[in-house]
């Protein structure tokens, strides 16, 4: 007989992923270990068969306390079902920092968030951010302090597969960093798998961003709304029946609104942002369950009324539709099904508004995705399961990449280039722990894309070894392929996304990697300290060529040229799990290098990105019931520029041209930018007024008031009365310092 | 609280500054004008003129296996050209020998030899020319206007609308074409001349022509910086082109 159920959060009524539920047996005489389990998606669990006999069932989770059932099973009793309810750990919730996966689902490089721990840490806005947390672990990096996207060890962030209840999402950050697309409010879990990820994700080459959206409460109506000072939010959830429950969650962000009565001459550009996300949970029964996902969001980034002879804008809209549909039975396995529609729109407009259009550019991608995909969880038995599914996507593009702009572009099909590709996958993967000491994940996955004849294979391979409760070794290889190419525009400082498929010239990009490791706990296991060390290395990885040519008549492919890559470096990181004070030290020493024939001369050079040393200092602290107190301080290197390095006389153009001034340039990011620092700080106070729970806020960005350089560049003087730059006056050396001092502060209220 | 989140600063550090040396030669075919230019390269900041960073030291010459050794002297303002007569002949190697400081510059071009035309005519809007090519020679091509009327000024097209190479062993012939030219000077036959410039070009050439604009002024805040160039002329901090090439001038019958 075996023991099904969920594990909840009592406060939420949410089912709690990665709770440990541990068996013993005959609790009178003996605490002898039984078997195990891990709840999953929604809180659910099922345990192996067990004999007939008494039973202790141990539920814990980190940040929740431990809570004991005592069963029985019998010749009579059936299947039994389990549903409990764990509480918050008030004196523990420091605990809640950075939980290693459980000890039943092994994933090497891997690190789960919880919105616990997110809740403390400082942010810019005052609205907690995923991507802004993920940034402070060893080996997570951002290109700048207002780039989109997370870097995972070398790797860009369309080699990112980021989830959403399953379904993918393109874009998952706003504008300029602000903040990630997800709503903490709206959030379950948040798991990070750096690299060497288990065969059942796919489709990306570097790291996975699996993230799992709560489901609304059951216990009654109830809401957040938070207002702050860029940026508000709403969150409202409650039960619709007794199966079918409710959350809707939103954001908005008005910038630029206040820019426009404080900042009206700033000639930095104006931003907005807004998003949604529903979810309605319905329960057919203890083994069916369906969800349905609504996310929506539109960015907006644009030029002041002050502008340089420029007129841009860029602005992009996600919207993901999908349905969960969970069955899980007495006979072990759990079967997942899910079915998306994704479209995804991305247009970025440059106008030179003086005479001439040199400067011009105009892109746009308008990507629907329609995506069907299974898999299911067998438990053969304690120390074997099966995990295995397929999944199928149709992609429909319609690209234009054009050197001039007219509002004509985003209309007229006629200029647009048009894709329709599907990608098929199937997987297998075991979890296998043949003796106490050894866990293994082994694994393959199978492609095949529209477009080319050949299929793909990936085998996936984790290993780890346990030489004790408190050391143990781990390592894992993996080899991916991605078919979806984010291809980006080096010569425009503005965003230009362009994703692209793999067609016939275009082949798909290519990834090894592999991972080394171990970890070591001490003094009773509140501290962590792990090293990871990571190679890998990239074929068939795209970027424009110089000097591309644009025209419609010219597939937007010609302007590509292909190229290889490789990053590897070593991370440390060590934890404090318990403890009044938690939190972490990360560092974290790599390379990533870029070689493409028609790039750079032909000479290897380092992605903007590429970071020497990164080291990271994370703290929470609860000072009395209900103040708390988190601190975050970050150093990496500056990020890579070309500068020019000098003019000279030169014929300037064809070979028998007139002679002209021309300007050097170094190698491709050969030059730094000023070391990067900053410390954060985020003070929180929880209390209730008029019988309401309300949290007020004050975070301090950049607490000591760094110049951090976010771009530095050759200014000439502009010439107002001729709307141009005076290119005969002397030029300086500018840079770009964002937020050198930025407090914000606000209020959420919980009814 | 707002007014504090961006600044604009003018750092007090210097651009960065590498100075290298600037060769630039060219070898025109059946032509004896040889002129090698060395200069040095100057911080952004400074207006320099050519006479202030001419390279007037050098110790140059330029070796051929059919014609010999010429060696070059200092004109004016780094300009260099061989003490005796150097006539350039298409099909033959040459070779550029420098010193400079201690430091040795090397580069070495062959000046192809002019192609089989095989067809010019117009298309569309530009001119298009269909030439059997020569190995490791690529070719570009300009279009020319000559006034007939001395009212109306003559004009020479300044750029290359792409530098065309032979792609595979199986092709024949390959096409040149120009920029498009403007119509009226097709529908006055009676005020102008049209002709078309074919460039037969040493090999590097394509490279170096593929990435030139990485050099380019610094034009508005949204463009990334430049980059490298490719260079046919090796040396210690030393970038610059020596290239050979052949002009073939192709006057075009409008009907």
């Amino acid at each position: 007989m075996k023991i099904t159920g969920y594990v909840f959060d009592s406060e939420t009524k949410n089912g709690i992923i990665g709770a440990n539920i541990i068996i013993t047996k005959d609790v009178q005489f003996n605490d002898s270990f039984q078997t195990g389990a891990a709840s999953g998606l929604d809180g659910q669990f099922v345990t192996s068969r067990l004999p007939i006999g008494k039973y202790k069932v141990t539920f814990r989770n980190m940040g929740y306390k431990e809570k004991i059932e005592y069963v029985e099973i019998s010749k009579t009793s059936g299947a039994l079902e389990l549903n409990v309810y764990l509480t918050s750990a008030a004196v523990q919730i420091e605990e809640v920092i950075v939980r290693e996966i459980k000890e039943t689902e092994e994933i090497i490089s891997a690190v789960d968030i919880s919105p616990k721990m997110l809740n403390m840490l400082p942010s810019l806005s005052g609205e907690i951010d995923v991507f802004k947390s993920l940034q402070l672990l060893p080996g997570v990096k951002v290109a700048s302090e207002m780039s989109s996207g997370i870097y995972v060890r070398g790797g860009s962030p369309d080699q990112n597969l980021t989830l959403v209840d399953g379904t993918m999402l393109y874009n998952p950050s706003h504008l300029g960093n602000i903040a990630s697309t997800f709503n903490t409010y709206a959030l379950n879990d948040v798991k990070l798998i750096k690299g060497a990820f288990p065969a059942e994700y796919g489709g990306r080459l570097s790291s996975v961003l699996d993230v799992k959206l709560r489901e609304g409460t059951n216990e009654r109506e109830k809401g957040v709304i938070g207002i702050g000072t860029i940026m508000s939010h709403a969150t409202l959830e409650g039960p619709i029946t007794d199966k079918l429950t409710y959350i809707i969650s939103s954001r908005i962000m008005y910038y630029d609104q206040l820019q426009e009565i404080f900042q009206k001459e700033s000639v930095t550009p104006r931003n907005n942002f807004f998003d949604m996300s529903t979810k309605l949970n319905y329960k057919f029964s203890k083994e069916q369950n369906i969800a349905i996902n609504f996310m929506y969001n539109k960015d907006n980034i644009y030029s002041p009324p002050v502008n340089l002879g420029f007129d841009y804008k860029t602005n992009w809209s996600n919207m993901n539709l999908s349905a969960n549909w969970l069955t899980m039975n007495e006979n072990s396995y759990i079967l997942r099904s899910n079915l998306s529609f994704i479209k995804y729109k991305f247009t970025s407009s440059l106008n030179d508004l003086t005479n001439s259009i040199e400067s011009d550019y105009f892109s746009s991608s308008d990507l629907q995705d329609i995506s069907v995909k299974q898999d299911v969880d067998l438990t053969i038995s304690d120390e074997f399961t099966i995990k295995s599914g397929y999944e199928f996507i149709f992609h429909q593009y319609h690209l234009v990449n054009w050197i001039v702009y007219h509002s004509v572009l985003e209309t007229s099909p006629d200029h647009f280039e048009n894709h329709n590709s599907f990608e098929l996958a199937y997987f297998l993967q075991s979890q296998w722990q043949p003796f106490g000491f050894l866990n293994t994940n082994f694994g393959v996955r199978i492609y095949k894309f529209s477009n080319l004849s050949d299929v793909k294979f990936e085998p996936r391979l984790s290993m780890s070894i346990a030489f004790s409760d408190n050391f143990l070794l781990k390592g894992a290889y993996a080899e991916a392929h991605q078919f979806l190419h984010l291809i980006l525009r080096n010569d425009i400082r503005m965003p230009t996304d362009l994703w692209y498929p793999s067609t016939g010239n275009i082949k798909p990009s290519f990834s090894r990697q592999s991972v080394a490791g171990f970890d070591i706990y001490f003094d009773k296991k509140i501290y962590l300290f792990s090293v990871e060390a990571y190679y890998k290395d990239f074929e068939n990885i795209y970027e424009f060529r110089d000097m591309p040519y644009y025209s419609v008549k010219n597939p937007i492919e010609n302007n590509f040229t292909k190229g290889i890559g490789e990053a590897y470096g070593i991370e440390f990181f060590l934890n404090k799990r318990a403890g009044k004070i938690s939190g972490w030290l990360g560092y974290t020493i790599s390379w990533t290098k870029r070689l493409f024939n028609e790039l750079n001369v032909g000479k290897i050079f380092p992605p903007q990105y590429d970071r020497l040393h990164d080291i990271s200092f994370v703290m929470t602290y609860e000072i009395i019931k209900n103040l708390s107190l988190g601190i975050t301080w970050s150093y990496s290197t500056g990020s890579g520029m070309t500068m020019p390095t000098g003019k000279y006389y030169f014929t300037n153009s064809e070979i028998d041209g007139i002679e002209n001034q021309n300007v050097n340039y170094s190698s491709r990011n050969e030059y730094n930018l000023p070391d990067y620092h900053k410390m954060d700080l985020n003070i929180k106070y929880s209390t209730t007024m008029f019988s309401l729970s309300t949290d007020f806020f004050i975070n301090i960005y950049n607490l000591y008031n760094q110049s951090n350089a976010f771009a530095q560049y050759i200014a000439y003087d502009f010439d107002a009365k001729k709307n141009e730059f005076d290119y005969t006056s002397t030029p300086k050396l500018n840079q770009i310092t964002l937020m050198p001092f930025f407090p914000t502060f606000g209020f959420a209220v919980k009814f | 609280m707002l007014l504090g989140c961006e600044q604009i600063d003018v750092i007090e550090s210097n651009i960065p500054f590498q100075e290298f040396n600037v060769v630039s030669g060219r070898l025109i075919g059946d032509s004896s004008s040889v002129k090698i230019s060395f200069t040095k390269s100057f911080p952004i900041e400074l207006n320099l003129t050519r006479e202030d960073v001419a390279l007037k030291e050098v110790t140059a010459y330029i070796w051929s296996e059919t014609q010999g050794i010429f060696t070059l002297k200092h004109e004016k303002d780094g300009i260099y050209s061989p003490v005796n007569k150097l006539y350039i002949i298409q099909g033959i190697k040459y070779e550029l020998f420098a010193e400079y400081k201690g430091e040795r510059i090397y580069s070495v071009t062959t000046v192809p030899k002019e192609p089989i035309i095989a067809d010019v005519k117009l298309e569309g809007e530009y001119l298009k020319c269909v030439v059997v090519p020569n190995p490791k020679s690529v070719y570009a091509a300009k279009y020319s206007i000559k006034s007939l009327d001395s009212n109306y000024e003559s004009y020479v097209d300044s750029i290359f609308y792409e530098v065309t190479s032979k792609l595979a062993d199986t092709l024949n012939t390959i096409e040149v074409r120009t920029s498009n030219i403007p119509i009226v000077y097709f529908e006055n036959p009676e005020k102008y001349k049209v002709e078309l410039i074919l460039y037969s070009l040493d090999e590097p050439y394509k490279d170096y022509f593929s990435t030139r604009e990485n050099n380019k002024p610094i034009e508005n805040i949204f463009s990334e910086g430049g980059g490298s160039v490719f260079w046919n002329v090796s040396g210690k901090n030393t970038i610059g082109l020596f290239m050979g090439y052949t002009k073939t001038v192709i006057p075009i019958q409008i009907n």
